[in-house]
């Protein structure tokens, strides 16, 4: 059930049925997210500006075997509906300063070879309000030592294309593009009856337009009469005063991960511990520590408590304001998620089993979380989620 | 912005790794021990579509994606 990329599809199935159902995945997640940053142009005119959204973000998951069973799809639907979505742009030719929808489709499609692993197939599509994109990956699982050793490699291709829209508003006709590739190994291994130890490694190479064209820098030394103190998002802020954000054209960024899962069976609790680290040309480097603890209450009910600390070492170009003699070539932002910071989450998350796992009829539940997300540099999310999910 | 030598804490890492990998193989539990394994909560992810949005919330709000066999940037207008 959970963790379904774990499971090994159920090929032995008979091969006379038609396509069926094997699971069903359903969640709905509210983000309220308060803060400010200085590429914000929502604010004073030298910054911070607001950072303040809402999301909406409903999701569905569905699991399909095949009448040949070797053939699996994983079709997944997200949407965010979003207010105040880029209140740094405050852009007077689109509406999706102020409100947004993003839409995307997920397919993995898999066969599972009797000898030679799982090869999958995965694609889809991303739009939002200015902002398409497309991606395409081949993945492969392969399985050893019964079992007990996973490995999975994959690479992944995304294409994304969006509107320019500069910091002032206005947005010539002009699509810009970003390549993004993606290629990641990752190794499962069973250490005990109880234990299990999980490696992976990506790295990733982005070339195109990278910044996010409505994202801009203050110029101390410009003039700011005339540049309201508006902390709303008055479409008709045009304050001369801030320069658009500039980062290099390509990116390269390499993330390892290691994660230690142990359940304790006399007291039915399971620990996870998790750290990655990631490193990329733009001089940023990241350590992101992590526990989770769970505690089974009974046969059908689970309570997991998880906190995760992420500590980033910003962009080597990161800085809150610039001048007008500062030579256009040079690279510079002021978005507050590329600057230097810490990160505090906590979270509490309780799963109620209406047919408890190993049941015959398939397990099915629901869950309800939440949890904090706190950024030393003026921003914090809280996140409620409600989830349901079932194998058929 | 530079192409630095692999630093120390670099290092530390590919150590890690290597260890990890070092012991594939090193133990067999058979399918008959596997009990607590299959259990919800030893599982890599508790649930797909949790998992997908954690994943966004991290990579909206951090310079510092990937890891986790997913791409670390691109796919969405969000900064990343």
């Amino acid at each position: 059930m959970a963790g379904s990329e774990r499971r090994r599809p159920r090929a032995t199935a008979s091969a006379t049925k038609g396509p069926t159902i094997e699971d069903l995945f359903l969640r709905f997640t509210l983000f309220n997210q308060r803060g400010r940053g200085f590429q914000s142009k929502a604010g004073p005119p030298a910054g911070p500006g607001s950072e303040n959204m809402l999301v909406f973000q409903p999701m569905g998951q569905l699991g399909i075997r095949q009448r040949n069973p070797k053939w699996t799809h994983q079709v997944t639907f997200a949407l965010d509906v979003i207010s105040a979505a880029s209140p740094d742009g405050l852009d007077a030719v689109s509406s999706a300063s102020r409100y947004n929808e993003a839409g995307e489709l997920d397919v993995t499609t898999t066969y599972a070879s009797e000898t030679r692993g799982e090869w999958s197939m995965r694609y889809g599509l991303h739009f939002e309000e200015p902002f398409r994109s497309g991606f395409a990956g081949l993945g492969w699982v392969g399985r050893y030592f019964e079992d007990n050793t996973t490995v999975a490699v994959n690479t992944t291709y995304i294409l994304d294309l969006f509107d320019y829209i500069h910091p002032l508003g206005f947005s010539p006709v002009q699509v810009e593009k970003r390549l993004t590739i993606s290629d990641n190994v990752g190794v499962t291994q069973v250490l005990s009856p109880t234990t299990l130890l999980s490696a992976s490694y990506g790295v990733t190479f982005q070339a195109g337009t990278l910044q996010t064209t409505w994202n801009s820098v203050a110029i101390s030394d410009a003039p700011t009469t005339g540049c309201p103190n508006d902390f709303g998002q008055a479409p008709e802020y045009d304050c001369p005063n801030r320069a658009p954000e500039r980062l290099p054209r390509t990116r390269t960024r390499h993330a390892a991960a290691l994660m230690l899962n142990q359940h304790i069976p006399r007291t039915r609790s399971t620990i996870k511990l998790a750290y990655r680290f990631y490193d990329d040309d733009f001089d940023l480097r990241a350590h992101t520590p992590g526990v989770m603890l769970y505690q089974w209450l009974g046969r059908r009910t689970y309570l997991r408590a998880m906190y995760r600390y992420h500590w980033q070492r910003g962009v080597s170009f990161y800085g809150v304001a610039t001048r007008t003699d500062a030579s256009d070539e040079m690279p510079l932002t002021a978005d507050s998620d590329l600057a230097p910071f810490s990160a505090h989450q906590v979270g509490l998350k309780a799963v109620v089993y209406l047919v408890p796992p190993g049941s015959v009829r398939g397990a099915q539940y629901l869950d309800g979380g939440y949890s904090r997300y706190q950024r030393s540099n003026d921003l914090h999310v809280d996140v409620v989620s409600l989830g349901y999910g079932r194998d058929f | 912005m530079n192409s630095r030598p692999m630093a120390r804490s670099d290092a530390k890492v590919v150590v890690a790794l290597v260890f990890a990998l070092g012991t594939l193989g090193c133990v067999v539990v058979p399918q008959n021990r596997r009990e607590y394994l299959a259990d919800p909560t030893m599982q890599l992810q508790d649930d797909p579509l949790e998992a997908r949005s954690n994943r966004k919330l991290w990579t909206a709000r951090e310079g510092a994606a990937g890891g986790d066999a997913k791409p670390a940037g691109g796919g969405c207008g969000c900064s990343n």
